[in-house]
């Protein structure tokens, strides 16, 4: 693997936390795609997996608790021409910012939103998350969670996601396959990674995870038409409700067009000029615009 | 022959690190405590702890960490939790 | 009905003072339009207020509209006329029709009664029934009517029922359209205005809608006809306007809304983010709508994209992701979507991001008044968010300067690469009016690295508190809401955090000392001035306006439009407060804001405040009036005019 992806700065994350896996694969998966180093943002929420951004040497943007969708929305919108990624903890984009997830689904822009789900708020000492399930104690919890769990695949299907996979943090090689999957494709992305939290979560551990994850087999996530849509939502309901979480590449639909067409269909320079790549000015004085041609209705006659 | 330091088995604290635990074994054990009878050598799992770097890496970037000091993991008392601090 | 002449006697100078009123979503926003656009087609100057529920459809509504052959720029009571195209109207406005001033209604509702209004708000009706009985009216609009007349004023109930169905001979049944229509045909008809005109009004405010153009058309001849009839013998009060005069250059008419879309649009807006609020959503409706800029030779040379949020905090911070990219990007709001905003905003001022947030205040707090003015934000937009950084705050006070400040603001997010709050209101954001054409004028993009310069350091030390700025897609750059170091990696280092802090920090100064004195603030009137009015926002125009009767009325005055709220120019403020024998604040708050900032800022405290926090405009009348009980030794007067 190319060192090269290290930006020196020193991850630090607990021993043994699952960051450390996605860190890796993602570095892979960066490497195994060829991508410009200046072409790529790593858009990143708040908490353990928010600092991500900082330890990868791609250009980087650690917003606020939830926002990272938005950022990376504005950021892909006004320059299409550069891959961007969101990380995220589970209780970043499902809790205080699942707003805005939902929001990019319904949107489809080219948009991986990596979600670091350990269960915990790792670094506010491991408060339940909306991914903790109903009844559990975690370490840190006084008592047993009373809130349900929600499902990233689940709500990715009813909000429009046009790719959805689960990976595991400490399976590398597929982990990194469903990150290149998923950067390459040309929709919005979840892929929701299991993690173990050493310090917080003592239910979700390596352990946990092997009894109760299982891979996909036989199951082709690619939907072929409308009918074949609402087979999968089915299949995937059903996947879903089993009690082991399925691991792999759940769906791809590449019949939606993605947010940067439906810009372009109503903006018609968009494809060729989109915002980034527009002049504003000519000469240090504004670009000279023919005011009544382009205002007519603010003028007197 | 080497020391807990050297063996595959062996944890280093992740705060005191001349200090460890063995996988096999109970008890703390220092860093420079002899070999015993399971002692080895090759230290080589997927992830492995730097401690000079502070570091959990992947087996793929061994190259970055020559010369250093790595284990197969490190460890943190069960209750440490209770011993840290709100940070974000 | 019997006539009375004063309505001549009184008008010094040609022009027109009016309310066109009725139900919300009947029309009368067209009505309005219709007859603004007439008026500056006249050749006159027009300054409109337009005044509306929090409601779609049914609640009352009016356009107060000003025409001048002088700029205007506010709203005055008495009126000369009252268009009323329901009963509620005559039952809200009767009050403010001036002695001669003429009351028009249909016809058909003289024998409704006065008071079954249910859209009308309990505490109103019950006002307005306790007049009533006070004064022994009846109640009907009949009885309404006759008291009216006894009380110096005329009415002319027009056929407008009869004029539509009859004479119109409408092809398709556009009955609310037709009525706004007859009822601005025939009041302009009634001050005077040249039939032709109206038509070329309607012809400009349909433009290419055939089908309403034609129906209006039909409908403007029928009233135009029935007024001719009428007036025969009837003097209503006709020249109020005066001959149409000749334009002295093109002239342009529009709402702050308008305006700062149009600003932006010039000053290189590339990004506009928006989640729908009121009084801001409108803006954003005419970015969208003009989203391909033509130059001289018809070729575009920008469109910029804009982007509907699901929420106030996502738009923001979307317009601040457009501007890690290289591109001017701004979004616009109200109060309540400025509070969700703040987390954001601190982001910004944390990583240097040019960022244009456009804040039209309403009356707050919580919902408020979503569609009534207010200049209550002021503490709140220089204060908000946590932590301390460098911002902007600038307030227009009038549609030019709302131009000019759109394009203004853009510059100096990037040249000193801070975000920028656009303070405006809901009087600046709804009122139309006429203006001259902005002057293009210098875009400043600000200090910006060279592409491939390698080891870049965002936010270098380089003695410049503005360091080059980079976008994303052309260099490694790293951007945390956390403190960080100058690469933009997280750093809790004292030292750091020291130079970094006041990195952020020692923009204020030079903002400051770079700042042109017109930004800051602006002086009206004689310079040696012994009384100074203090003001900011839309109300500035009510103060202007009542000038020459100020100096009439009192010493030696002058008004103090405050421009720039943050960084304060206290120097430059402090060198008028200090000449002043008295200072008076004027604005639409509680506490007078303005006059709290100065006070921080000056250490002088402004004892006298005129105030106003009913959600409706400052009045010339009002400043005036308030002026003298100041004079007359009152220390604080809070304001109640308008409905």
């Amino acid at each position: 693997m190319s060192t090269d992806w290290n930006s020196g700065v020193w991850p630090d994350w607990c021993p043994g936390c699952g960051n450390f896996g996605i860190f890796t694969a993602l570095k892979g998966a960066l490497s195994d795609l060829g991508i410009s180093r200046e072409k790529l943002v790593l858009v990143s929420g708040i908490g353990c997996s928010g600092k991500i951004p900082h330890f990868v040497k791609v250009p980087g943007v650690h917003t606020l608790h939830g926002r990272a969708i938005p950022f990376a929305t504005g950021i892909k919108a006004s320059n299409p021409n550069l891959k961007v990624l969101v990380h995220g903890g589970d209780g970043d984009l499902l809790g205080i910012g699942m707003g805005h997830l939902i929001a990019m689904g319904r949107r489809n822009p080219e948009i991986l939103v990596v979600i670091h789900n350990n269960g915990v708020y790792g670094l506010t000492k491991g408060q339940a998350s909306p991914t903790l399930q109903l009844g559990r104690k975690t370490k840190s919890l006084a008592f047993p969670n009373i809130n349900s769990a929600v499902n990233p695949i689940l709500l990715g299907i009813a909000s429009g996601y046009t790719f959805l996979a689960r990976s595991y943090a400490y399976d590398i090689e597929h982990l990194k396959a469903c990150l290149k999957q998923g950067i390459s494709h040309g929709g919005a992305g979840i892929l929701e990674v299991i993690q173990p939290c050493p310090t917080w979560n003592n239910i979700v551990t390596m352990d946990w995870v092997e009894k109760n994850t299982y891979y996909l087999k036989d199951w082709d996530p690619v939907v072929k038409d409308d009918e074949d849509a609402v087979r999968k939502a089915q299949g995937i309901i059903g996947l879903e409700s089993g009690e082991k979480k399925a691991l792999g590449t759940i769906l791809i639909d590449r019949r939606k067009e993605a947010f940067g067409k439906r810009i372009a269909s109503i903006y018609k320079h968009y494809d060729a000029e989109p915002p980034a790549a527009q002049q504003v000015e000519r000469n240090g004085t504004a670009l000279p615009i023919d005011l009544e041609k382009t205002f007519p209705r603010f003028f007197i006659q | 022959m080497g020391s807990c330091k050297g063996c595959k088995w062996w944890r280093p604290d992740y705060f005191f690190d001349n200090l460890g635990e063995c996988e096999k074994m109970t008890g703390i054990r220092p860093e420079n405590e002899a070999a015993c009878e399971i002692f080895e050598a090759k230290i080589e799992t997927e992830f492995c702890w730097c401690r000079d770097c502070r570091v959990t890496f992947h087996a793929s970037e061994r190259d970055l960490h020559k010369g250093h000091n790595f284990f197969c993991g490190t460890r943190v008392d069960l209750d440490a939790h209770e011993y840290t601090s709100t940070g974000d | 009905m019997r006539m009375n002449t004063r309505a001549r006697g009184t008008k010094t100078k040609m022009g027109l003072n009016f309310i066109i009123g009725g139900a919300q979503g009947g029309g009368i926003e067209t009505a309005g339009l219709l007859a603004v656009k007439a008026l500056a087609m006249h050749g006159l100057e027009v300054f409109a207020d337009r005044e509306y529920h929090s409601n779609i459809k049914g609640k009352h509504s009016y356009s107060h509209i000003r025409a001048s052959e002088e700029r205007i720029r506010s709203i005055k009571y008495p009126v000369d006329l009252i268009g009323a195209l329901d009963v509620e109207t005559i039952a809200t406005h009767y009050k403010d029709l001036k002695p001669g001033g003429v009351l028009i209604h249909d016809a058909a509702l003289l024998d409704k009664p006065i008071t079954k209004l249910p859209p009308m708000e309990k505490e109103r009706l019950e006002r307005l029934k306790a007049e009533l009985e006070k004064e022994d009216i009846g109640n009907t609009v009949r009885e309404f009517d006759k008291w009216l007349e006894r009380n110096g004023r005329i009415v002319l109930p027009f056929p407008f029922s009869v004029i539509i169905t009859e004479k119109a001979k409408l092809a398709s049944p556009m009955i609310e359209r037709a009525m706004n229509t007859a009822m601005t045909t025939l009041l302009l008809r009634a001050a005077g205005m040249p039939f032709a005109t109206i038509l070329e009004a309607v012809d400009a405010l349909f433009m290419e809608k055939v089908e309403a153009k034609e129906l209006n058309k039909a409908v403007a001849n029928a009233v135009n006809d029935g007024f001719n009839e009428f007036s025969g013998n009837r003097n209503l009060g006709t020249e109020i306007i005066g001959k149409k005069r000749s334009a002295r250059g093109k002239k342009m008419l529009v709402a702050g809304n308008d305006a700062v879309a149009i600003g932006k649009l010039i000053g290189g807006l590339r990004l506009q983010t928006y989640y729908p609020i009121t009084p801001a959503a409108d803006e954003s409706f005419v970015i969208e709508q003009h989203s391909s800029l033509f130059d001289l030779k018809g070729e575009i040379v920008g469109s910029p994209i804009v982007i509907q949020a699901e929420d106030e905090i996502s738009a923001i911070c979307m317009a601040i992701g457009g501007a890690l990219t290289g591109v001017r990007a701004a979004t616009c709001t109200s109060g309540p979507g400025f509070s969700l905003m703040v987390e954001g905003i601190g982001w910004a001022g944390m990583n240097e991001v040019p960022v244009v947030i456009t804040y039209y205040q309403r009356g707050g707090p919580s919902t408020g008044l979503p569609t009534r003015h207010s200049q209550s934000d002021l503490l709140f937009a220089i204060n908000s968010g946590h932590g301390e950084f460098s911002r902007i705050v600038l307030a227009s006070g009038s549609h030019e300067e709302a131009i000019d400040d759109a394009i203004k603001c853009m510059n100096l997010a990037e040249r000193y690469q801070v975000p920028v709050i656009h303070l405006l209101d809901k009087g600046i954001a709804n009122c139309v009016t006429t203006i001259n054409p902005p002057v293009f004028g210098k875009i400043e993009r600000g200090k910006l690295t060279e592409k491939g310069a390698w080891d870049y350091r965002r936010f270098a030390f380089d003695g410049d508190p503005v360091s080059p700025r980079a976008f994303l897609g052309d260099e490694l750059m790293w951007y945390t809401g956390d403190e960080h170091d100058e690469l933009g990696h997280i750093s809790e280092d004292p030292e750091n955090r020291r130079k970094m802090y006041e990195k952020r920090m020692a923009k204020r100064e030079k903002i400051l000392k770079e700042a042109p004195d017109e930004d800051k603030a602006v002086l009206f009137g004689d310079e040696n001035f012994e009384d100074l009015l203090v003001t900011w926002g839309v109300t500035t125009g009510a103060a202007v306006d009542s000038l020459p009767e100020l100096q009439t009325a009192g010493s030696k005055t002058a008004i103090l439009q405050v421009r720039m709220m943050e960084p304060f120019p206290v120097d430059f403020v402090s060198k008028f407060i200090s000449k002043a024998n008295r200072v008076i604040s004027l604005e639409a708050n509680y506490i007078g804001q303005l006059a709290e900032l100065i006070g921080w800022n000056t250490g002088f405290r402004i004892k006298n405040r005129i105030l106003k926090y009913t959600g409706r405009l400052i009045t010339q009348d009002e400043v005036v009036k308030s002026y003298m009980r100041i004079l007359g030794g009152e220390e604080k007067i809070v304001l109640m005019g308008g409905e």
